[in-house]
């Protein structure tokens, strides 16, 4: 049941994720200006030279055909100039094979460069930061939500609640820019840039430069997480169970964390969904201010570039990721919860 | 070398602000970065670029600085360079006689040979560079590291004259007829791996450039060029279509690539040649170390470089800091010996006591100026109307209070700092009386505070600028709006980001009246000529400015190497545009670098901060 | 809607003026009226209305300013009452950063000089006094933020009415209709929505359509983005009081579905849309400000609070008023409608314990 569950669910997220391609393919195409515009206002290139290098990166070819290429290659294309790019057609060899055989095609902006291996080289970079504030938003987060139900309508509820409301009222990165003002402009405490000293690159360096972007990343799953956890703990504490657990005399630690806290953590896990889209999301303003070397910031060079393989491969992958958590999400749901059956017919 | 790396930050920091912004200029990719005069003195002026943040343009104008200043190169040459000195900051003088051969004899040194050898030169970068390889890169960051690895100077600027001079050609002699160059080559130029450079490196590289399926963004700059030919290991001879005055210089584009490595690697594609990413065998005054994207890259002195000797700093660091207030912060606490100084932190850098903030004014300069839309139906299109705009700002007091002393008013299309300058143009000093007078002879009259046309409608003009973070652009057009306001005249400011700002500014059908840019100058006054001619409308003469006179002077000017020539006809071009007013001149900027106290050498001239990088060192206090 | 009455627990048999008091809408009033914090947020959502509808007023009779008024010689000025504590405050920060570390006996200069300034700036008269500094041109950041908000606010209003609407109508009929092909759509919708980048699709469609740089543009970018929510919540309520009598009964009259869904479905769920419209307009306040930041918002001449700051990079650590002010902006905006909302969903819900 459950392999037929994921098989349906896959076809879906395939879909899911093309819709999402052509939605970005459009967008792209009618915004304007194009991959070849750096040239048109460089005294040093004439119009002679941009249109040969707009026939070399086929990027004045027919909007759907540039499409058909960047979806399923160029390689079957017909040999002319109206279907294949100018490279291709010089040189089989370098012909696009598109997307559905994982080829994200050339970056324009970092002059032929594999999309892929643009967007790999930042990758750890962004994935570091997102898993470091993950791990500090659950670490944070659940024992709060965790405090906060146990002492419900107590001071440490109001003062957890107040808190998370308050840190909720500003743009996460507009506190981490004050806080890299503060902090790391006036008093010195943290770095102002980047990922490590060059030159150090050790454990210790590397954690004082992330420390602080982590902190701020992680300050909305803090919030979340602890918010869902209290509201289905005190859900759960409410059950019978619970009760009768309370009532055969077990303390109320083990009634907590072993009886109560194993039901309320589900609701938690679905609230992990969009954790890798947000994570990607969140990339963008986060990396602008603390200035780190990641996709998001990648992902702002290529739209100003216009440089579509990138742009349109970071969507993808962002757009997969996103799927991907849903995916993940439903699958860990039943391995948590036996109760959860998966009903192809639903 | 530093001073090249430091150049190459500079630029790429100033590219990156600008890139991100910029115009084109050089283009480079989003940003489009000025990639200017970096590399090439000679090669055209790049509008490039605006940048965005006030900085940005400091920085700019740094860039250029070093750019040269990697171009040239260094040896002096000491006839010359004495009679340069004679002639103080003169325009060059000396004509290049057809027929005859210039000398240069500089002794080849190594570095490790200098007792100043050693030391890190630690420099920031706005953003990051995509490639190494020359004949693929656009942007200035690129340019920068381009230039750090590759060196290509057959000839460079001299520093007083602004002549160009043998440098890694020990001789060269154009042919009676003007068509031929021929240069000897030093015999102990070196690649980084020992191997010999010679000409055949050059004619190799230039045959694979010309390639039009290797997609060389400039192609078009190599097409006064017929053929480039090896006679044996140390001659080369370069044969041009036609007399073309600019060509000595623009031989310059020419980067040498190591044909012994290359040959059998794939000449634009990454993935096959990790050259393109990695340059293992270089020819300039630094190898690469280390690159890590968006983060820093690592270069190291390169024991087989020359050029007026070889660089004393052993290595470059160039780390990637997208915010400029955070480059300085670093600057500030010694963390990098180099950073843009803002206009903004002017003042504050120069109570610095570690550090020392260089100013000069660079013949690489960027010009600011208004430019106006001469289409049909726009009301600029009467020249009273372009004569009374021009009356009607205080083009002074831009200058003060915008860039706070930190530029120059300018007049004509070329900065002071260029030989082909003229002050003989009508220069339109701030007379909003005689506005007023023009404009009614142009069918406007003044009431109620405003001035209005024959129906009684209000002279609007749309002002467009780019990008819309460009805060010193912001406040130049707010100036305006309130300096022509004074006069009644309602101007609508209108800013785009960088993309749609092009795509408006050159549109064949403009909905502006106004358009502020600024476009880098560059050494050579011929590369501002397709600014002018009626085929670049209506990207490169946005203004659709059609005036057949001029595009007959640049052409004569263009074909003779005769220099008081083409003075006089630069000066005759210079005096039809200030008269047309195409353009509202504004101002040129100063440049300026701040250096920490450790790097010792640094001697700024017309050329540049960088130009003597290779001299600068390092010591410790 | 205020014909729908309740009669609540315990309270049968009141006299007919007890009773008027009793309607839905009479109810929530009187719990709003009790709630202090609430009748708080209240206050300060109407100040920060007051203060940016009121901007031209305030700018010419209280700050003296113009908010587009460049004074270039006061460029990154801090804040007039920090003149002389300023530079000592960067002196501490100096001292920061080196080896002996932070120097505190500073601070009471600091304060002292502070308290003199802001003394005499009370006393200065309009024109006279930058409470918060002045940007790089030379602008009154304050009366730039009270004009900002003009624009940050109306984005807000204009993002919760668009994405109210869309959900809503979404909400509606896909809850009405539910496991119909018409619900299939529409979660179709959603879930292609959901799987994508957003943030990513807003940057790539306002960075390079320039239409997307006004307000309402913007406004109109993130309210087509942020429907799904809504929409979702209300298919579930839909669902759940779909086959309740009185549906079925104004069913079994003959009223059109449209009627149905619109007089008496949409009542009885227009508690959550009022209490989710509110928090809209604060999630829309921080997604514009993130997006200028990032330089693909509010293009510049206009002021709203993300341009401000994004106008900041480059010299925050000279001027941190720059980022610090649209900030409190935005904070005591969005804080205001949080509790707002907060109070407004306790008080729409007569029967909800207080929790």
């Amino acid at each position: 049941m459950l392999a037929r569950y994921i098989i349906r669910r896959s076809v879906q997220s395939f879909f899911l994720i093309w819709l999402s391609t052509l939605i970005g393919f459009t967008i792209y195409q009618a915004a304007p200006g194009g991959p070849v515009q750096f040239l048109e206002d460089d005294p040093k290139a004439t119009s002679a030279d941009v249109e040969r290098l707009a026939t070399l990166y086929g990027v004045n070819r027919p909007i759907v055909i540039q499409y058909i290429a960047w979806l399923a290659g160029e390689d079957w294309l017909p040999q002319s100039e109206t279907w294949r790019s100018g490279r291709c057609l010089a040189d089989p060899d370098r012909c696009g094979k598109g997307i559905i055989r994982l080829d994200f095609g050339k970056s324009f902006y970092f002059k032929g460069q594999p999309a892929i291996d643009v967007i790999i080289e930042r990758m750890p970079a962004t994935f570091i930061l997102g898993a470091a504030s993950l791990f500090l938003s659950i670490v944070g987060g659940l024992p709060l939500g965790i405090y906060a139900a146990i002492k419900r309508g107590r001071l440490p509820d109001h003062v957890i609640r107040v808190s998370t409301v308050l840190v909720n009222t500003v743009p996460h990165w507009w506190l981490g820019l004050l806080l890299l003002i503060f902090l790391g402009g006036y008093l010195g405490l943290v770095p102002l840039s980047g990922m490590y000293t060059i030159g150090d690159g050790s454990l210790l360096d590397r954690l004082h430069h992330l420390i602080l972007p982590a902190t701020v990343g992680a300050i909305g799953g803090w919030i979340g997480f602890s918010r869902i956890l209290r509201f289905e703990m005190l859900e759960v504490l409410n059950l019978d169970y619970i009760r009768t657990a309370r009532a055969k005399g077990l303390s109320e630690k083990a009634v907590v964390y072993g009886h109560a806290l194993r039901n309320a953590i589900m609701p938690f896990v679905t609230g992990l969904s969009g954790i890798f889209l947000l994570a990607l999301s969140g990339s963008v303003l986060f990396e602008t201010v603390f200035s780190w070397p990641g996709m998001g910031r990648l992902f702002i060079t290529a739209v100003n570039a216009r440089d579509f393989p990138v742009m349109m491969a970071l969507f993808v992958i962002g757009s997969f990721l996103g799927v991907l958590g849903l995916l993940m999400v439903d699958i860990l749901y039943s391995l948590v919860d036996p109760r959860v059956k998966y009903d192809v017919a639903n | 070398m530093n001073l090249k790396l430091s150049r190459n930050y500079l630029w790429i920091m100033s590219l990156v602000v600008v890139a991100s912004m910029t115009l084109a200029a050089c283009g480079a990719g989003t940003a489009p970065e000025p990639a200017p005069a970096e590399a090439e003195p000679q090669e055209e002026a790049q509008p490039a670029e605006e940048e965005a943040p006030a900085e940005a343009e400091a920085a700019e104008e740094e860039a250029p600085a070093e750019a040269e200043a990697a171009a040239e190169e260094a040896n002096e040459d000491e006839q010359i360079s004495e009679a340069a000195k004679a002639s103080e900051e003169s325009d060059i003088t000396k004509e290049l006689d057809l027929g005859a051969t210039v000398v240069s004899d500089e002794e080849v040194t190594s570095p490790r040979d200098s007792e100043l050898f050693g030391g890190e030169y630690r420099s920031v970068s706005t953003s990051d560079a995509v490639s190494f390889h020359p004949y693929l890169i656009s942007d200035s960051a690129s340019r920068g590291y381009a230039n750090t690895v590759y060196y290509r100077g057959l000839l460079r600027y001299d520093e007083n004259t602004m002549e160009l001079i043998p440098n890694w050609a020990e001789s060269y002699t154009i042919s009676d007829d003007g068509l031929t160059f021929t240069f000897i080559l030093r015999d102990d130029l070196k690649w980084s791996d020992g191997e010999p450079l010679t000409a055949f490196d050059y004619e190799w590289t230039y045959e694979q450039a010309v390639k039009p399926e290797n997609g060389y963004p400039y192609l078009s700059q190599l097409e006064f060029i017929e053929s480039v030919k090896a006679v044996d290991a140390q001659t080369l001879e370069i044969n041009l279509t036609e007399v073309y005055a600019p060509a000595l210089g623009q031989v310059d584009l020419l980067t040498p690539l190591p044909k012994h490595i290359w040959e059998n690697l794939p000449w634009d594609d990454p993935e096959k040649n990790p050259e393109i990413l990695s340059p293992s065998v270089v020819s300039g005054p630094y190898k690469l170390v280390e690159w890590q994207r968006d983060q820093y890259a690592i270069f190291e002195a390169n024991e087989n470089y020359w050029y007026h000797g070889a660089p004393n700093i052993e290595r470059q660091i160039i780390e990637i800091v997208p915010d400029g207030d955070v480059a300085y912060q670093m600057f500030k606490s010694g963390e990098i010996d180099t950073t843009d100084i803002t206009p903004e932190n002017l003042e504050d850098a120069k109570q610095l006591d570690n550090a020392t903030i260089y100013e000069w004014w660079s013949v690489s300069a960027s010009i600011s100026f208004v430019g106006l839309n001469m289409r049909e139906g726009f009301p600029t299109s009467d020249i009273n109307v372009r004569h009374a705009l021009n009356y009607a700002l205080d083009k002074d007091l831009l200058t003060e209070e915008v860039m706070l002393g930190q530029a120059q008013r300018v007049c004509s299309i070329y900065p002071e700092t260029n030989w082909a300058f003229t002050s003989d143009v009508p220069c339109y000093d701030f007379d909003p009386d005689k506005a007023i007078e023009l404009l009614a002879e142009a069918g406007y009259t003044l009431q109620d505070d405003k001035m209005v046309d024959e129906n009684g409608e209000q002279l609007t003009l749309n002002l467009l600028y780019g990008p819309n973070t460009n805060q010193t652009r912001e406040l130049m057009a707010v100036i305006i709006q309130d300096e022509l306001g004074k006069i009644g005249i309602n101007v609508e400011i209108q800013a785009l980001e960088w993309a749609s700002f092009l795509e408006e500014f050159r549109s064949a059908e403009p909905t502006w009246d106004l358009v502020l840019l600024s476009i880098n100058s560059t050494p050579e006054p011929h590369t501002s000529f397709p600014w002018w001619l009626e085929e670049n409308i209506p990207e490169m003469n946005f203004s659709a400015y059609i005036n057949k006179d001029i595009e007959q002077l640049f052409d004569e000017a263009g074909a003779t190497y005769d220099i008081d020539v083409r003075k006089e006809k630069y000066g005759e071009i210079q005096q039809i545009i200030a008269e047309d007013s195409p353009r509202i001149f504004l101002f040129f900027s100063k440049s300026r670098s701040g250096q920490n106290n450790r790097i010792k050498g640094i001697e700024p001239t017309r050329l540049g901060i960088g130009w003597n990088a290779e001299e600068w060192y390092i010591e410790e206090e | 809607m205020a014909e729908q009455t309740l009669t609540l627990p315990g309270q049968v048999g009141k006299s007919q003026e007890d009773f008027k008091e009793l309607t839905y809408w009479g109810a929530v009033r009187r719990k709003l009226l009790h709630d202090k914090i609430t009748l708080a947020a209240m206050a300060l959502g109407l100040f920060m209305i007051i203060i940016t509808l009121g901007a031209p007023w305030i700018a010419n009779n209280i700050l003296g300013y113009d908010p587009n008024d460049t004074n270039l010689r006061e460029r990154n000025d801090p804040p007039t009452w920090a003149a002389e504590s300023w530079p000592m405050f960067q002196e501490f920060t100096r001292t920061c950063q080196g080896a002996e570390g932070c120097n505190w006996a500073l601070w009471p200069g600091i304060f002292s000089a502070s308290f003199a300034g802001l003394r005499e700036c009370f006393g200065a008269g309009p024109g006279n006094c930058h409470w918060l500094g002045t940007d790089n041109a030379g602008r009154d950041v304050l009366t730039r933020g009270i004009y900002g908000g003009r624009i940050s606010l109306r984005i807000g209003a204009y993002v919760a009415a668009v994405s109210m609407t869309l959900g809503v109508v979404a909400g509606l009929v896909s809850g009405y209709y539910a496991a119909t092909w018409i619900d299939d759509v529409v979660n179709a919708v959603i879930m292609t929505l959901g799987s994508i980048p957003l943030l990513f699709l807003l940057i790539i469609l306002a960075g390079t359509f320039p239409v997307f740089r006004t307000p309402e543009g913007l406004s109109f970018l993130l309210g087509f983005f942020g429907w799904m929510g809504v929409s979702r919540l209300l298919r579930g309520q839909i669902f759940s009081i779909r086959e309740r009598e009185y549906i079925i009964a104004s069913r079994a009259t003959g009223a059109s579905t449209w009627r149905i869904m619109f007089r008496h479905m949409l009542p009885n769920v227009s508690s959550i849309i009022i209490v989710i419209a509110i928090f809209d307009i604060a999630s829309a306040i921080i997604a514009e400000a993130g997006l200028s930041f990032l330089g693909v918002g509010i293009g510049p001449p206009n002021a709203s609070w993300g341009n401000m700051m994004n106008g900041s990079l480059g010299s925050f650590t000279n001027a941190p008023w720059l980022v610090i002010t649209p900030g409190l902006f935005i904070f005591m905006t969005t804080l205001s409608i949080y509790l707002i909302g907060d109070g407004l969903r306790d008080a729409l819900d007569p029967w909800l314990k207080n929790d």
